[in-house]
């Protein structure tokens, strides 16, 4: 996997400007809820087997869809009963992202097992080993960053021009 | 007082725990461990699953596997560019007299500063996530904070 950094400031790329473009109410809630999807499949599953390498095997299904899916429904029953839907399905997104951004990743062994249980087939691509992109984690983070100011200053900009201030009176 | 609403929680425990246990009965690696257990079951096989594996000592012909919880083991393989202290991604064969033989190494690196900086968001979005919903101990239940 990407280190969670990159997982994140990468999430946070993607999610921002959905929000700008389609705003809706509570976006906030539902962006931290696609942001805990977004980590949630390694925080289910790294500190256990690096800290009890001896339960590897019993964690390896919340690193999967399915996983993921029962740790979103598990999560999402715990919320108030009008807002599990929306809880489920932010959770559900971001950790699919998760998943996108692991499969570009270079294993030794098998890591994304799109279809666990049915099968144990690894759906990665390849394309960088883990250790290459970890150097890159504070350009994502410059970029987000900057993408913030940008959008800030844009909707400012654009309040500005929808609501003039008052011209003052002339006595 | 109020109650803890089940709801449909432990469909969804259950559902963990059935895939939990499936992938540990039912995976198609052999780990090391079943290995030194029944050194029958792996005979020829890959070994797929160490214990965060790390590199120790190294010599000319190979070195020395460090794993948390098990023996230090000797794995015959090419040490060109391999560094001692660091991570290592492994498979590798089990031999008679009990030493390995890699059949494919590559050296993690960046995994610890990959561990550790990945500690930094993580406690973030928690902390953010505990901003924006509150946690009822009483009903176990999570609610926004900015509700009306």
């Amino acid at each position: 996997m990407p280190d969670l950094v990159t997982h994140a400031a990468i999430g946070y790329l993607i999610r921002r400007p959905v929000e700008i473009l389609r705003p809706s109410r509570d976006d906030a809630s539902k962006r931290m809820l696609f942001f805990l999807g977004v980590i949630l499949p390694d925080i289910l599953s790294r500190p256990i087997y690096i800290l009890l390498p001896g339960l590897h095997d019993w964690v390896v299904a919340f690193h999967t869809p399915a996983g993921l899916l029962a740790a979103s429904g598990l999560l999402a029953s715990r919320f108030e009963k009008p807002f599990r839907p929306t809880a489920f399905r932010f959770l559900v997104a971001g950790g699919l992202f998760h998943f996108l951004l692991d499969c570009f990743q270079k294993q030794v062994t098998g890591n994304n097992f799109w279809l666990f249980p049915f099968s144990y087939h690894d759906f990665g691509f390849s394309l960088f080993w883990a250790g290459d992109i970890v150097a890159f984690a504070p350009v994502w983070v410059g970029l987000a960053v900057l993408m913030e100011i940008g959008l800030r200053f844009g909707s400012r900009h654009r309040k500005a021009e929808i609501c003039p201030p008052d011209k003052p009176s002339i006595s | 007082m109020k109650k803890i609403r089940i709801g449909t929680t432990p469909i969804w425990l259950l559902l963990i725990a059935g895939l939990s246990a499936y992938g540990a009965f039912r995976h198609p690696w052999i780990s090391y461990r079943e290995c030194v257990k029944d050194p029958g079951l792996c005979r020829g096989r890959v070994i797929e699953s160490f214990r965060e594996p790390m590199i120790g000592t190294i010599s000319s012909d190979g070195f020395i596997l460090l794993q948390r919880g098990e023996t230090p083991v000797f794995v015959h393989a090419d040490t060109t560019g391999l560094k001692s202290g660091e991570y290592t991604g492994l498979k590798a064969v089990l031999r008679e007299d009990g030493s390995l033989e890699a059949v494919r190494l590559v050296v993690a690196r960046g995994r610890r500063e990959k561990m550790i900086i990945s500690l930094i968001p993580a406690a973030l979005i928690v902390l953010l996530f505990l901003i924006r919903f509150r946690f009822d101990f009483r009903e176990w239940m999570f609610y926004r904070r900015n509700r009306a």
